[in-house]
């Protein structure tokens, strides 16, 4: 093995230059850090630049049968970060490809090489006429696009299946041949970018949340945005108003749905951690009661026990009937529901900046997190997205940096199982996780995201301290807890960490039977991603 | 091997008579394909019993589910020498769910089923619907991508999952659903690891034995608008402005049709046998004169509003205001509006022109079509090269078995005016050579992409008019792709053209065929070499 890479690394460092072929122990280290305890050995990291030098990187690691593992950027945090699922791979980290190409400005579409994050699409796209919607996530503006997006991640603004907005791929293959759709290689390149299906069997799909290739690039269809964008928030009196709210953003996304984004039901316990610190010395002293103290917490602080939030988007003329059709579906049940533009946001923040620094706090920590919303919902990336992340280190989130959850030593897995939309399964899962992470001692911070009228993801983040064995090991057994009861009760992740893949691959089954033939046919010798949804 | 299949069926379920095999080499692109037998499965078990027969005895399947693939080969096979897999007996319809808009279909449900169905289930949800009406196939269409004319036109996309019987005989369902959560595998599409089922849509690797698809929801309300532009050069202005009128109300259109005057002439005038042979014109000026005469304008673009009466009501305002300045008057028109004006005509009957009152009545069938509910006539439209014309009973019309000549060349086309404008009248100059109608109409599939329908009609028992029709759509698909756009779908003699193995994309394709299906016995060249 040794030998094997230290030749292709000969000759991958005379194709990239010493400096792009990082093989020294302190280099590596960058890509080791994971929001986990997860340890792998990592055999190098190449930095291409070109799609030509993936394909050279493949052809050199094809002769010398050393497996590749690529990443966009490595920020994958509480999935792996930019860990392989096995040691000893080569990591080739695309991040220094991020160039934006053939933007249309009439179609909304853009061409973007793996390593162009959510903040650069989003500064493009400002200066070039402010016409369309950034996919933003709550990763940050230093995730990926593409990563995000083959990961089949979702995001907060329309389109907000990420996957469903790519509408066609470039992927270099082990054999190191360049794969475009049947369109493409008809010479209607056009087509390509406008037309996700293309002709023939739908073979694009093949690459996302798989290890058949390197994806070198992408066309993505962007979302124009509207002249009106409001955010609306529910809230609910009662824990039992769980059932209730599901219905009601169940009705909203099927009558309303093309004029709002992804709407998400989010707990107590988890608004009120994106407002205050976690109260440390509190629950030292008495952590049998944890849960309680953080619900009484939240109940201070005037957090619901559930609020729904969303966003609309809709034409000047349009908007009014909107509101009082979606005003409509909520009925007049003692919810409250109010809508926040930026313009009355940001008179709500001209009245306090008159009064005294210290008064109505609780009111002005709010509006910060009414403007992140409101950011996002127009598609401007957020860094304080991340914070989350920080919440069981001692020290907080570090000020002054770019944030990063891995290097910082944060400590996070997500559990992000998909359930369909109905009252009684969300509501046995919602039991179920309460008291699994009661269990483990976890904080039960609960959202539940709409996918369509018919799903939610439910991003669960399990955010312990590493340095903290126990907590660590707690978190690890939460986590698997969470994946194994939640599939007893009719649940499965919508995606995997790397220590997770093992669990998903069920050879007997004829689906990774597939998978497996397709692999063995694409790549005979395993060198692209070994054990990445895959055996 | 046929008495082997008989064994596992019944004799009555297996076809070899030149009489019964009949109707499945019917067509109407004049393909002739040699067909070895036609099975009736009724349940998967039983299809999973052919698929192991023929994979032992190397018997080529074509699975077909209703064989009403007009224009693109009906129910032939792509090649030579297959038994025909019909699954128009199975027909069930399961797993209805009425809060979560979900249902699960075989191959031989048809639009007209599903419509009775769902509109016993309290009316809650529209049909997917196109112009193929109610004998045509769900699941058929979907595989094949079909578009429709209601919300969630996408069939392809509304697939959430399905099951395929692969070539050794083996199930293939979603990694979800070998996790055990079934529920969850219905209401999401892409599942988890890499997405597969996509692999069953335009392909020869399985036979897909059920799929369940999400329906779009009825709403309160439903509003077409009709305006049209009065100067050819007006082309480009029309489409930015289609385009923009995508981008600002997209939330409640489902999809704008541009309809060119010729496709409006021929859907309520006879072809004009007789004039078009002694006219000094050019073929397709005569045509376009014609049109002029009877009041079409050169592009008509038509729309529905799906959504709440207020919502609707507030975008009517906006969209008049947005096209005022680029045609004279908008129409709106919805189902009680039609009603009303047909009863308020009732009497003056016998005053006014036949052709009128007939209008008011044909304006129901794009508007049952825009409702989710399904008829045949749209279908009419085949029969417009036959002298004989439309039968009498449109209920039951079947374009194959009647005998008219259609292929459908249905190109993509990016949503950019200048490329319209080139596409356009290059449509038309090819038409105007082959002496064949150029009814074109431009259907948006989103706020950048139209899909252009254009219908080469002919008349088989005229060879002359025939062979023209035939080089006709292959100078279209040559032609149009050297322009830069090229189908969403191809018909069975299509298929040469559309695969090449130099490229990446089909040397893909060949593995993941020799490594699903080694002997090859599964649709051979169906979107495939082999």
């Amino acid at each position: 093995m040794l030998n094997k890479l230290s030749s292709a690394a000969l000759e991958w460092q005379s194709l990239l230059g010493q400096e792009r072929v990082k093989i020294q122990t302190e280099d590596l280290k960058r890509y080791q850090a994971d929001t986990s305890r997860v340890e792998r050995v990592i055999g190098a990291v190449l930095l291409p630049k070109t799609r030509d030098e993936v394909v050279a990187i493949v052809k050199i690691a094809a002769l010398y049968g050393v497996a590749l593992y690529p990443i966009s950027k490595g920020n994958n945090w509480g999935h792996g970060s930019a860990n392989p699922v096995m040691n000893d791979c080569v990591i080739v980290d695309l991040s220094q490809m991020n160039a934006l190409s053939r933007f249309d400005t009439e179609l909304g579409i853009i061409t973007i090489e793996p390593g162009v994050t959510q903040g650069q699409l989003s500064d493009f796209l400002l200066k070039n006429g402010d016409f369309y919607l950034t996919p933003t996530t709550s990763a940050g503006p230093n995730a990926t696009i593409l990563g995000n997006a083959l990961e089949r991640g979702f995001g907060l603004v329309p389109v907000s299946d990420h996957f469903l907005s790519i509408m066609n791929l470039e992927v270099v293959l082990a054999d190191g041949s360049v794969y475009h759709s049947a369109i493409h290689a008809k010479g209607c390149a056009d087509v390509c970018d406008v037309f996700k299906w293309g002709i023939g069997p739908y073979i694009d799909g093949i690459f996302s949340q798989s290890n058949f290739g390197i994806v070198t690039a992408a066309t993505i269809a962007l979302k124009p945005k509207q002249d009106c964008m409001e955010i609306f928030i529910i809230e609910f009196i009662d824990q039992e108003d769980l059932e209730s709210a599901v219905v009601i953003v169940r009705k909203i996304l099927k009558e309303l749905g093309c004029f709002a984004s992804a709407i998400s039901i989010v707990n107590d316990l988890r608004l009120s951690a994106m407002n205050t610190n976690y109260p440390f010395e509190v629950i030292k002293k008495n952590p049998q009661q944890a849960k309680a103290i953080l619900r009484k917490l939240a109940q201070e602080g005037g957090f619901p026990p559930w609020a729904c939030v969303g966003s609309l988007y809709a034409h000047r003329y349009v908007v009014d009937a909107v509101k009082k059709e979606l005003k409509k579906l909520v009925g007049h049940k003692p919810w409250k529901i109010q809508f926040v533009s930026k313009a009355k946001a940001g008179m709500i923040e001209a009245v306090l900046d008159r009064l005294p620094k210290g008064m109505f706090k609780t009111i002005r920590n709010r509006i910060d997190k009414i403007n992140m919303t409101l950011d996002l919902a127009s598609g401007r990336p957020r860094e304080e997205v991340l914070h989350i992340c920080y919440r069981q280190l001692p020290g907080g989130v570090p000020q002054g940096k770019t944030l990063n959850p891995a290097q910082d030593g944060c400590g996070i897995y997500w559990y992000v199982p998909f359930l369909p939309m109905q009252a009684d399964i969300v509501n046995r899962y919602v039991n179920f996780v309460e008291a699994t992470c009661d269990a483990y001692g976890i904080e039960p911070m609960i959202v539940l995201t709409s996918l369509s009228e018919r799903c939610f993801a439910s991003p669960i983040p399990i955010v312990f301290d590493p340095k903290n064995i126990d907590q660590a090991k707690r978190a690890k057994d939460c986590l698997n807890a969470l994946i194994e009861g939640g599939r007893a009760i009719g649940v499965y992740p919508h995606r995997l960490g790397i220590e997770m893949m093992e669990d998903v691959v069920e050879p007997e089954h004829a689906f990774w039977a597939v998978q497996q033939s397709i692999k063995d046919a694409l790549d005979p010798q395993n060198i692209m991603s070994p054990g990445r949804y895959s055996r | 091997m046929i008495e082997k299949m008989v064994a596992i069926l019944d004799d009555e379920r297996v076809k070899t008579n030149d009489e019964d095999l009949k109707p499945y080499r019917a067509d109407t692109t004049g393909v002739k394909r040699d067909i070895l037998a036609v099975v009736y499965p009724k349940s998967r078990d039983e299809v999973i019993s052919i698929v192991k027969l023929a994979h032992e005895n190397n018997i080529s399947l074509y699975p077909v589910s209703k064989g009403n693939n007009w224009g693109y080969g009906s129910a032939n096979p792509a090649s030579d020498g297959c038994v025909i897999v019909m699954l128009s007996e199975m027909k069930k319809i399961s797993g209805y769910e009425p809060h979560l808009g979900l249902i699960t279909v075989e191959p031989g449900v048809t639009q007209g089923q599903l419509a009775k169905f769902l509109l016993e289930k309290n009316d809650k949800y529209l049909t997917p619907t196109t112009g193929a009406g109610p004998e045509g196939s769900i699941l058929g269409n979907a595989l094949e991508r079909g578009y429709g004319l209601v919300p969630l036109a996408d069939h392809f996309f509304a697939v959430m999952s399905l099951e395929a019987i692969l070539a050794d005989g083996t199930i293939y369902r979603s990694a979800i659903n070998a996790k055990g959560c079934e529920v969850v595998d219905r209401v999401y599409k892409w599942g988890i690891g890499p997405y597969l089922d996509g692999l069953f849509s335009q392909s020869n690797f399985g036979i897909v034995t059920q799929m369940t698809i999400g329906l779009a929801p009825r709403p309160e309300h439903v509003e077409t608008f009709f305006f049209d532009v009065a100067s050819e050069a007006d082309l480009e202005k029309t489409v930015d402005l289609v385009r923009n009128i995508l981008i600002e109300h997209g939330a409640l259109i489902s999809s704008i049709k541009m309809i060119s005057a010729l496709q409006l002439l021929s859907m309520s005038l006879p072809f004009p046998f007789d004039d078009i042979e002694n006219t000094s014109e050019g073929f397709v000026a005569h045509l376009k004169k014609q049109a002029k005469k009877a009041g079409y304008r050169p592009w008509t673009c038509v729309g529905s509003f799906y959504g709440q009466r207020s919502i609707i009501k507030a975008a009517k305002r906006a969209l008049k205001t947005k096209i005022k300045p680029h045609a004279k008057r908008v129409i709106f028109l919805t189902r009680a509006r039609v009603l009303f004006l047909q009863k308020l005509l009732v009497p003056f009957r016998g005053l006014i022109k036949g052709s009128l009152f007939m209008q008011f009545q044909k304006m129901l069938i794009p508007l049952d079509l825009s409702e989710g509910r399904p008829n045949g006539g749209a279908l009419a439209l085949c029969y417009r090269q036959l002298r004989r014309g439309v039968p009498e009973d449109i209920s039951n019309l079947n374009p194959a078995r009647d005998g008219c000549g259609l292929f459908w060349y249905a190109p993509l086309v990016p949503m950019k005016a200048a490329l319209v404008r080139k596409f356009i009248t290059f449509v038309e100059a090819t038409c105007e050579k082959y002496r064949i109608e150029p009814l074109i109409t431009l259907s948006s599939v989103s706020e950048k992409c139209f899909d252009s329908t254009v219908p080469i009609l002919f008349d088989p028992s005229n060879s002359d008019q025939t062979e023209r029709a035939k080089a006709c759509f292959q100078e279209l698909l040559e032609g149009g792709r050297q322009l830069g756009v090229y189908p969403y779908r191809a018909g069975i003699d299509m298929m040469k053209d559309l695969v090449d193995e130099k490229q990446p994309f089909w040397a893909v394709q060949r593995l993941i065929k020799k490594a699903l299906d080694p002997k090859g016995i599964m649709s051979p060249g169906r979107y495939s070499k082999q």
